[in-house]
């Protein structure tokens, strides 16, 4: 690829790749020096020269670099009971399917909150690997290059972790309903109402 | 999961897997028939994918949180411009070169200003606004693509837009660069006439695969402070919409409005409708 292109590449991905480093090193100050660090080493000529989109883009070959150089300069007593929490797994989630009676007409005003609380509850290395799939929209091949973990374990990590915050949204809307406290589903007057935006 | 869903139907946490897989854009060509003889047997789990596709998009916005430094993007382009190739020759002309700039930037920024108090900022706000919460609100859906859009072929829509806008518009072969067109649709942005959505999604097995994608297109109605040949980027000042890429262009009396999640996927359009990468802020 062109240098000048692979920069212009590389450089709109800083938002990226400080999120990214912010999650790790939990400091924005560190996230900064982490940031540098990384652009300053994956922008060698030599380095661009080597690069091979092999399975994902100038994003998730970014976001590894910042993964292997965060494990170089962290303390590794400090990473315990963060990103090598084991996963459990035998977790009951792993086990569980989703219903489409379920999922109908769920409503999604104001579930924010409870989207941040329930990924709160998660373990970290499940946390990762959804941050990965939500945030930075990276695909499972790019997920298991970042976090240099095999794909399979990406995959049932990502399934338990969706489902663990499905079933937080789903219990906690069924429990709501049940009190008579929300509506689920839209109102006749919503049915109703035109379209914001794009229109047939 | 096999391919003999025929006479085995899948168990639940295996349909599970499946439709998350369909709504990550993530099948292999054989669970993709797999899935396509699921959903003609079960309709109703094309909610499952409906909300996982949701969920998705809004643990992403829920996710993004955090102020960024503002000084730090000035850092990492710096240091790109010293990995730029020529940057020793450029060295010797440098002062030279300088002033010419700053002369031009101060005539550009004087015509920007003008152009940017006809555009008005409280209807560039709007239009960030419109065009990032239209891409997370409205995740591509198989009804949503049966529903709202009207046009399904790509020649129908470019016919349809020369009609309604005067002029056909120009985007190169984007299924050669992994991006199949969905569907086509009106849509109003902010303060504008006549608009048109087009949506495409990133082709299975291109390294864009799962990519949204929307391209808007309106007739250049003289408020909008672009110059033909210049492409810009718009930046969404909310941390929710930080992750956004916007780019704006103007060519033949038609603006060009691209947006999508993936930067690849942004830049990719921008190369096959023959304009530069973005070099200004809009």
């Amino acid at each position: 690829m062109d240098r000048t292109r692979f920069l212009e590449l590389a450089t709109a991905e800083w938002k990226a790749v400080y999120r990214f480093a912010l999650r790790l090193t939990r400091d924005p100050h560190r996230a900064e020096d982490l940031v540098q660090d990384v652009f300053t080493q994956a922008l060698r000529p030599e380095r661009i020269a080597a690069f091979e989109p092999r399975g994902g883009g100038v994003r998730s070959w970014l976001l590894r670099i910042t993964y292997r150089a965060h494990l170089s300069k962290a303390d590794r007593s400090r990473l315990e009971g963060t990103l090598f929490t084991p996963v459990d797994e035998s977790d009951p989630a792993a086990g569980v399917a989703i219903e489409a009676t379920r999922v109908q007409d769920f409503d999604w005003d104001g579930v924010d909150e409870r989207l941040r609380a329930a990924v709160g509850e998660l373990d970290a290395g499940s946390r990762e690997v959804l941050m990965l799939w939500a945030v930075e929209h990276l695909q499972y091949q790019e997920i298991a290059g970042v976090l240099d973990i095999p794909i399979g374990t990406v995959m049932s990590r990502l399934h338990r972790a969706r489902t663990k915050v499905s079933q937080s949204l789903l219990s906690d809307a069924e429990a709501a309903d049940d009190l008579g406290l929300r509506r689920l589903g839209p109102s006749p007057t919503a049915a109703a109402a035109p379209r914001r935006e794009t229109q047939p | 999961m096999t391919a003999h869903m025929e006479n085995h139907p899948p168990d639940p946490l295996e349909r599970t897997r499946l439709l998350r897989a369909a709504a990550d854009g993530e099948l292999t060509p054989a669970e993709r028939r797999d899935y396509e003889i699921h959903l003609a047997r079960h309709p109703e789990d094309a909610r499952v994918v409906e909300f996982e596709q949701q969920l998705r998009s809004r643990l992403g916005t829920a996710l993004t949180v955090g102020e960024k430094p503002p000084e730090l993007e000035d850092r990492v382009r710096r240091i790109a411009d010293a990995s730029r190739p020529g940057r020793a020759r450029r060295f010797v002309p440098y002062l030279v070169a300088a002033g010419i700039l700053a002369v031009a930037a101060v005539g550009l920024l004087l015509a920007l200003r003008r152009n940017v108090d006809d555009f008005g900022f409280q209807g560039r706000g709007k239009l960030v606004d419109f065009l990032g919460a239209h891409a997370k609100e409205c995740p591509i859906t198989i009804q949503r693509t049966i529903e709202e859009f009207n046009v399904h072929r790509l020649g129908e829509a470019v016919t349809d837009i020369e009609a309604r806008l005067g002029s056909a518009p120009v985007l190169g072969d984007l299924d050669s660069v992994g991006l199949s067109f969905r569907g086509m649709g009106l849509c109003g942005i902010p303060g504008h006439g006549v608009s048109l959505h087009l949506q495409f999604m990133g082709q299975q097995g291109s390294r864009l695969e799962g990519t949204m994608l929307s391209v808007y297109v309106q007739g250049d109605d003289g408020r909008m402070p672009l110059v033909d040949g210049v492409t810009y980027r718009l930046q969404p000042k909310t941390e929710e919409l930080a992750s956004v890429q916007m780019y704006v262009w103007r060519r033949a009396g038609i603006d060009y409005f691209v947006v999508t999640p993936h930067v690849e996927a942004g830049l990719a359009v921008l190369a096959s409708a023959g304009v530069a990468p973005p070099t200004q802020m809009l």
